[in-house]
């Protein structure tokens, strides 16, 4: 893999998909629970930037993306706590579909990328909750979270997959 | 380096996609499968603190307790053989809107607060009504 383009170029179009994965989260925030059983899981529109960002960039700056986003978020909710959950989760998701790609690219689409980016992100959430409550029983709901976070993958993956096809300019 | 372009020429589903939803989808049935237990009625609350017991509740007695932590506290009410949080100071209430549980295995947890309220044993089966 090439090193990045560290140039202002580029870092502007990283805090402009920053800025639109924050705007995505604010509008998600906005929508009623999807689980009943499960009023935490929500679909992660704001992953289909940083999706881009992998796709556009490498993991490097995207992580850095990540970070910002997560830090301004607790803006919004005003939880830091979540912090430690969104930040896990996110960056775990970006590793694994870093090296999807990586991998696997053309012959895998951005919609299996972004399916085991959403199964990671949960998986990697659990993990932090159970060490926070010091109890292992949580994992009685990976199967549902996992089922939960392919489903949100593989919705993010089309997004993305559609965005390509609109020919934005200097995308 | 970017990849979208790539994207755009690739197919939106392809075999490779086919293979990562079949083997995650074969994983998670599994997994499911392997965890499944029959639903029984508990007959205990046990409420635990970051992974220690602090309090039992026999599940089909009318009782409340006081949960109290530094991060703030919550009320865990056990009434006509259900259990459910009342009232919680969280800011996201989703110990709350969970709603009530019965079932031995099942569990409301308080992430803020730390807390894991989980329903075990088995009850008599004419003990709810």
């Amino acid at each position: 893999m090439q090193s990045p383009n560290w140039n202002s170029k580029n870092l502007t179009k990283l805090a402009l998909l920053t800025g639109l994965s924050l705007i995505m989260f604010l509008v998600e925030s906005l929508f009623p629970p999807l689980l009943p059983f499960a009023p935490g899981a929500k679909l992660g529109l704001s992953n289909i930037f940083v999706l881009i960002s992998l796709l556009m960039f490498n993991l490097p700056m995207t992580l850095i993306m990540i970070i910002a986003k997560c830090s301004i978020a607790i803006l919004f909710t005003g939880n830091v706590m979540s912090l430690l959950y969104s930040l896990t989760g996110g960056i775990f998701s970006a590793v694994i579909m870093y090296g999807t790609m990586g991998l696997f690219f053309p012959k895998v689409s951005v919609i299996g990328i972004s399916l085991l980016g959403g199964i990671a992100h949960n998986i990697a959430q659990l993990l932090v909750v159970s060490l926070v409550l010091e109890s292992f029983h949580i994992f009685a709901y990976l199967p549902v979270l996992s089922f939960a976070g392919a489903l949100a993958g593989i919705l993010v993956g089309t997004v993305v997959f559609y965005i390509s096809k609109a020919n934005i300019p200097e995308l | 380096m970017n990849r979208l372009p790539q994207v755009k020429q690739n197919k939106i589903f392809t075999k490779g996609d086919f293979l990562i939803m079949a083997v995650a989808l074969i994983v998670i049935i599994a997994i499911f499968i392997f965890s499944i237990r029959p639903m029984v009625t508990g007959s205990t609350v046990e409420i635990y603190e970051s992974g220690e017991l602090v309090h039992t509740i026999n599940l089909s007695k009318n009782e409340s307790y006081f949960y109290e932590v530094a991060s703030g506290n919550n009320t865990i009410t056990v009434k006509d053989g259900v259990a459910y949080i009342e009232d919680s100071t969280c800011s996201d209430q989703l110990c709350v809107k969970i709603g009530a549980i019965k079932d031995s295995g099942k569990q409301i947890i308080c992430l803020p607060n730390r807390l894991r309220v989980v329903i075990t044993g088995e009850g008599e089966i004419d003990a709810i009504s």
